[in-house]
């Protein structure tokens, strides 16, 4: 049996997929390579930038077609993690074969788009399910709004739009003076997302001879720790949450009329609360008393007939 | 004791008429809020009320042939819809009622549903509706923008950890109108007492 109530839930073999963008020589490639066994699909070209011990198993696609049959490969079969080293060079590798496989796509270059982002949604949930983590890299550009300079995934089309949604994780990489930070939460400049207690900046280290390459694995290891006590934590809450809400129900249903939807007040103010039972409550309490035309009157703290 | 109610919508109006790239009548569209004057339906308006009544249907177990509002009202299956909210709030010396309706809470999750035109990832990022709903629903930890474009599906994920609180959106929004000579046109239309 598949299905797991919220409570049976386990992570310990969790795979991420995680965002990061940055400009040229922000080290994207070589952060992207510190996953776990990583396979990268170098359609940037950039892999002679990454210091040769810590470049690992590469492919270099000609067309779309080859990195799909890539993807049947037994170099992808084992590995653990897939690069994609830029999502906007991939998405330029699909347009001719969106036009050849789909006849307005050939005709349209806005229905090409739309063949795109729907392929590439396929292509997230194909390498997903196959048990991946999925590291996607994005160049950047800036955008002037208003006073401020805004930081933007560098992509065509609206895959950089959609390419959040599974995301577990998201950082933009700046370079400060010789440091070079990860920031997974949103900032006025940049996008990020945060997630399993991965938050905030983050230093990437830089890789000295002979040195590990092993940030993202080690954030990996420490998100499947996060998820392991939040969900610990929740499972706590979430048991009083499912009780609190079914006696809450209970009470409300009782309700019938100015006398005990006042008696249910304090009937739910006493019940022991978790998570948002006492907001979710309140919106059963406001729903069945606005059935049965009732308001609450200040001055005598209690319901009357509207 | 009398109070200036505040919501995020006058928030947001305000932000977008003193936004520089804003189009014209994003003025006169913040004028019509705050002297609180209706203004008629818009087929995207209409479109959008359309999109969450199916929503919603879904999360109270019909079924739809709309892929879009199955894959949200599953996910907000079991949640409470239309959650009033208020909180009273001191800032800048006043009293303000800061009042919003969550479209779903859901085991410490809010929800909103936008139904747009045009999306791009990060339009929410700068709204004041999760710092404010954050602020009347102290126990939520999660906002989920759940967005539908006409073809696909978002979602944009808030944190409070990461969301600045919402009293200085109120405090440089207060500070706006006195400058600009608004504040008593706000006071005569939003005062509740």
């Amino acid at each position: 049996m598949a299905i797991k109530g919220n409570t049976e839930l386990t992570f310990t073999e969790k795979k991420f997929i995680i965002i990061i963008a940055g400009t040229p020589g922000a080290w994207k490639t070589s952060t992207a390579l510190s996953a776990p066994n990583p396979l990268l699909f170098d359609f940037d070209r950039g892999i002679s930038r990454v210091r040769p011990e810590h470049r690992r198993l590469t492919a270099e696609e000609e067309s779309y077609d080859e990195f799909l049959a890539d993807l049947e490969s037994e170099e992808y079969k084992a590995c653990e993690t897939v690069i994609i080293d830029t999502c906007g060079s991939l998405i330029q590798l699909m347009q001719p074969w969106a036009r050849a496989n789909d006849q307005k796509a050939a005709r349209d270059g806005r229905a090409m788009f739309g063949v795109i982002k729907s392929e590439f949604l396929r292509l997230m949930e194909k390498i997903r399910s196959d048990g991946k983590n999925i590291v996607i890299l994005f160049h950047t550009t800036e955008v002037q709004k208003g006073d401020l300079l805004m930081t933007r995934l560098s992509c065509e089309g609206s895959v950089k739009d959609i390419v959040w949604t599974p995301a577990d994780l998201g950082g933009t990489i700046t370079v400060r003076g010789k440091k070079h930070i990860i920031n997974f939460s949103p900032t006025e400049e940049t996008f990020g997302k945060a997630c399993y207690g991965i938050r905030g900046e983050y230093e990437i280290p830089e890789l000295a001879p002979g040195a590990p390459n092993k940030f993202l694995t080690d954030l990996f290891e420490k998100a499947r720790g996060n998820i392991a006590k939040e969900q610990a934590e929740f499972c706590s809450m979430k048991l009083i949450y499912d009780e609190t809400i079914a006696s809450g129900t209970g009470i409300i249903a009782g309700i019938t009329d100015a006398e005990t939807a006042t008696a249910a007040v304090t009937k739910l103010g006493n019940l022991k609360h978790a998570l948002t039972s006492k907001a979710e409550l309140s919106g059963k309490l406001q729903t069945r008393v606005k059935d049965l035309g009732l308001k609450w009157d200040k001055s005598i703290s209690a319901y009357v007939k509207a | 004791m009398s109070k200036l109610k505040i919501t995020h919508s006058l928030l947001a109006s305000y932000m977008y008429a003193t936004d520089s790239e804003s189009p014209d009548g994003a003025w006169d569209r913040f004028l019509k809020v705050l002297n609180r004057e209706g203004e008629p339906d818009t087929p995207a308006m209409k479109e959008g009320r359309r999109f969450e009544a199916e929503v919603n249907r879904v999360a109270a177990g019909y079924p739809s042939e709309e892929v879009a509002a199955v894959e949200f009202g599953r996910l907000l299956d079991g949640g409470q819809p239309q959650v009033r909210m208020e909180k009273v709030l001191h800032v800048s010396g006043l009293d303000f009622n800061l009042v919003g309706v969550a479209d779903y809470i859901k085991a410490g999750t809010i929800y909103d549903i936008k139904r747009v035109q045009r999306y791009e990832y990060g339009k929410y990022q700068r709204s004041t509706q999760h710092p404010a709903y954050f602020r009347l629903c102290p126990e939520a930890n999660t906002f989920v923008y759940l967005i539908h474009d006409g073809k696909f599906n978002y979602q944009e994920h808030y944190l409070r950890a990461d969301t600045a609180p919402i009293e200085p959106y109120i405090m440089l929004f207060t500070e706006f109108l006195k400058t600009n000579k608004l504040f008593d046109i706000y006071r005569e239309k939003w005062e509740e007492r």
